[in-house]
């Protein structure tokens, strides 16, 4: 125990020679704003907090605490839903909030060199002089920084077309659990040797820690047309979606509200939503102007045939971005009407999203507690938004055991259980459900290959044998039900 | 599992072979036995793995058995306007099988705009070393439970293990394509390849060989009639960019080094016969030059280079790792091919 408190002043002697006294925080009430990321419902204090301002001080502290064999927690914006930065106890939670500079805009090569602590619109923003963006836009793009991102292959409503974190990078640096500095990528559209930049992109800061990141920009389009449709169904809202990816076009966008959340955006911020429509599509169009005409033509044909109510277009820039303020600000806005929230992140093949619209709607009558839901649908990535009351007691439980029910649906449905906010320390227990003893073992192995002693983000993502047993999970095959004969809820 | 999953029994031959160090060789079509670096083993065959396993148009989903021939799969999808965003080349005729085209991780011409093979791969399932048959990603577009050990898969040449079914994303096909042909050195062509990267057309192709600057452009004829107006040049109607695909283009007719550069698109390289493709990331040299000037070059516009064909294949291929990256390749291999037995020294001598 001595010994142990030794160890632990000389860790903190160390890391305060790296980084300077004022970039340690020790002190209780330095260390309560990172008890929590995104999730707040779990809450835990570090040992000590950490805030690096480069790549070379990240790397010192990291051999540091390599050295003194503590964990470490990486932190960007502390954004993500998934208790991915959850701290530890005995751990160190690294900040890389600091290393905040845009390298450098690469116009003719369309790329972008930042840091981790890098804002996701703050890329966009200092592209669009030069004609170009950078596509992925989660909805928290204006907190969450580009080191977060890639450790959650982040999505957002333009990943339909432009695909995910993953499909938009180039090059990572990467400091490893023994302090080294491993290149991924380079200025090529591939690298030698095994895809390790893929490997790295969403594995949740448990194989090193990300320090550069190389984004590929595309150029800003000549023209964006915004549709809104309007359903008197929310199963014909997501009919709609599937017959559209059929129609052969692929929108900028495609994003579903139903009407609990249409009702709480509209009050939130008066996009001008019909409020008594069950459901609303907002569709993005996007490219040359001769491009989006055509695409025009054949979305509407589509919408018209799919049983829509109404079918309104925004007429300026304005409008547009009104009609998108009330998708992005979704969130709060319904954080405005329920003392808590608890987001779901399920995925599904898009062709089931009617259907399963309407088991999580039979849930919610199952569990008294209502449900919001305001997704990706054009990659078929449900959020259904649990409302309850955490002074409430039980509520929580209550919340978490129908999320939990929500997620297996969408492994039976064929779909995953996290499509964009990443496992964390949130969705562990569902991954019993998802994947065979045989693949959880796999995922152990190759976290052993980079990080033998279990020092980054230990105990996240992915869960031990034992717990998949404690949590009497069944691992779903193939989509198929053990049991298909028996009724599911 | 049933037992006439056509894939126990190739699970089987793996067991034995782990249990006997046994090095196998695992072949698709045998259409790029000529790449990488040479390999010798018991034949460990995914021809049996046939069929498409599901396919529904509105998902923008294929997954099929790792057998199947990309030309059926082609097939299939065209019926539906639908296509292989990565539209992987097949070489020497040969209909290459998918488990191997993803493998190799090689794409055509558009790649730039519609992405590399890792870029349209969903999910796989997998039997590695410890002949264990694992699933991993999935069906649908996103999905982040896991390591992505799926893109993994792509470009490691068969070193991890037998794929046996792979899940990819698929692209609606355009309903018309142009290309223009312009008259121009290679300067001016990566000026104006650079150029065009800033405009957001539709473009797929953007290459230039012998004086000439050849674009692709895949949209609706409307928008291609725009194009056209704006960019100008001879529009031309010929089989090229399948030919520079499936390198059937007299370019490649030689029995000389063939090398791949993989580079930052405004490289500045000069060379007697080369080919400028992907928009200036993807450069072919015929070159009897050193393996290392040419790896040199290569790296000074931060890329690499690939002993693509000919030349011996006993050597180095791909270009060297550095110390912290080859020790963790090493990981990684021993983590799903703990007996080293497939494929061995395929990619590197050492794994
Ligand atoms: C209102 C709201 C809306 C959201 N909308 C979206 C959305 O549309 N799409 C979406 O994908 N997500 C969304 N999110 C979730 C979240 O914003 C993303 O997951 C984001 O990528 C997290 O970034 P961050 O910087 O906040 O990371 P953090 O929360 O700080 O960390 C997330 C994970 O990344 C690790 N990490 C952070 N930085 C590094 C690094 N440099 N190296 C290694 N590991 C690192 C952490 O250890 C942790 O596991 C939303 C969140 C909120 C609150």
């Amino acid at each position: 125990m001595i010994s142990r408190m030794k160890a632990a002043a000389h860790l903190l002697e160390k890391l305060i020679a790296i980084v300077g006294h004022k970039h340690v925080l020790s002190r209780d009430e330095e260390l309560i704003p990172y008890e929590c990321d995104g999730l707040s419902a779990y809450r835990v204090k570090p040992m000590l907090v950490v805030l690096p301002a480069d790549s070379e001080q990240v790397q010192a502290v990291v051999r540091c605490c390599h050295q003194y064999q503590t964990p470490i927690v990486a932190r960007g914006a502390g954004t993500g839903l998934s208790g991915g930065a959850l701290p530890l106890q005995n751990g160190v939670l690294l900040s890389l909030a600091r290393l905040n500079q845009i390298l450098q805009i690469d116009v003719v090569n369309t790329r972008a060199r930042v840091q981790p602590g890098v804002r996701n619109l703050a890329v966009s923003e200092a592209a669009r002089p030069h004609g170009l963006y950078y596509a992925p836009d989660p909805s928290s793009q204006i907190a969450c920084s580009i080191g977060g991102n890639v450790a959650e292959n982040a999505g957002g409503v333009h990943c339909l077309k432009y695909g995910l974190t993953v499909n938009n990078l180039l090059a990572l640096k990467v400091i490893t659990v023994d302090g080294e500095l491993l290149e991924l990528g380079g200025g090529a559209l591939d690298s030698a040797g095994l895809d390790l930049l893929s490997l790295m992109t969403g594995s949740e800061g448990m194989l090193g820690i990300v320090v550069e990141i190389t984004l590929r920009l595309l150029p800003l389009p000549q023209q964006t047309r915004t549709l809104m449709a309007s359903f008197e169904q929310l199963q014909q809202a997501g009919n709609a979606v599937a017959d559209i990816i059929a129609s052969g076009i692929i929108p900028a966008g495609l994003e579903i509200m139903d009407r609990l959340s249409i009702q709480a955006a509209e009050d939130f911020i008066h996009a001008g939503y019909p409020t008594d429509a069950a459901a609303i599509l907002l569709c993005d169009l996007d490219g040359t102007a001769a491009d989006v005409e055509t695409d025009y033509r054949q979305l509407m044909q589509t919408l018209q045939n799919s049983g829509s109510s109404e079918i309104r277009q925004a007429h300026s820039g304005e409008e547009r971005q009104r009609m998108w303020a009330g998708r992005k600000a979704a969130f709060p806005a319904v954080g405005r009407i329920s003392p808590d929230y608890y987001c779901m992140d399920g995925t599904i093949p898009r062709k089931y999203l009617g259907e399963i619209l309407q088991h999580i709607d039979s849930l919610s009558q199952h569990y008294k507690l209502r449900v919001a839901n305001v997704f990706h649908a054009g990659d078929g990535n449900l959020h259904p938004l649990i409302l309850y009351d955490a002074n409430q007691p039980g509520e929580l439980q209550h919340a978490e055991e129908f999320g939990g029910k929500i997620l297996e649906l969408c492994v039976r449905y064929g779909g995953s259980i996290t499509g964009e906010h990443g496992v964390g320390m949130e969705k562990i227990n569902q991954m019993c459900v998802q994947f065979s003893s045989d693949e959880l073992n796999c995922f152990h192995e190759l976290k052993s290959a980079f990080d033998p002693d279990g020092l980054l983000n230990p105990g996240k993502a992915i869960p031990t044998l034992v717990r998949c047993a404690e949590f009497g999970a069944m691992h779903v095959h193939n989509g198929q039900l053990a049991h298909p004969e028996l009724e599911r809820f | 599992m049933t037992t006439e999953d056509p894939a126990s029994a190739l699970q089987e031959q793996i067991r034995y072979a782990a249990k006997h160090r046994q090095s196998l060789q695992i072949v698709g079509n045998h259409s790029k036995q000529h790449l990488g670096r040479h390999s010798q083993g018991e034949i460990l065959s995914s021809n049996r793995l046939n069929g498409i396993v599901a396919y529904d148009p509105s998902e923008l989903v294929i997954s099929v058995r790792a057998g199947t021939a990309v030309s059926v799969i082609q097939e299939t999808l065209k019926k539906n306007c639908q296509t292989l965003p990565f539209d992987p080349p097949c070489f020497n005729g040969r209909d290459a099988s998918i488990g191997g085209a993803v493998a190799a991780g090689l794409a055509g011409p558009s790649r730039p705009w519609n992405g590399a093979v890792r870029d349209s791969l969903l999910g796989i399932r997998l039997v590695d070393g410890q002949a264990r048959h694992m699933r991993f990603g999935g069906q649908v577009m996103k999905n982040v439970a896991g390591y992505d050990i799926s893109r993994l898969m792509a470009g490691a040449w068969g070193t991890l293990g037998l794929l046996t079914e792979v899940s990819l994303k698929l692209l609606p096909r355009a309903p018309a394509e142009l290309t223009l042909r312009h008259e121009c050195d290679a300067t001016q062509a990566l000026q104006t390849m650079r150029k065009l990267a800033l405009k957001p057309y539709r473009q797929s192709g953007a290459c230039w060989m012998q004086g000439q600057l050849r674009l692709r452009f895949s949209a609706h004829p409307d928008s291609l009639q725009q194009i056209r107006q704006q960019i100008g040049g001879e529009s031309e109607e010929s089989s090229f960019w399948s030919d520079l695909r499936d390198h059937k283009l007299d370019f490649f007719n030689s029995r000389e080094p063939l090398w791949r550069l993989s580079v930052r698109p405004d490289a500045d390289i000069q060379q007697q016969t080369q080919i400028i493709d992907w928009a200036g990331a993807q450069r072919w040299l015929i070159s009897t030059q050193a393996a290392d000037k040419l790896r040199e070059l290569a790296e000074k516009y931060s890329g690499h280079a690939i002993l693509f064909a000919n030349g011996d294949r006993n050597s180095a291929v791909f270009q060297p790792l550095d110390k912290v990256s080859a020790r963790l390749q090493q990981r990684l291999k021993h983590t799903f091919d703990p007996d080293g037995i497939f494929n061995p020294g395929r990619m590197y001598s050492d794994c």
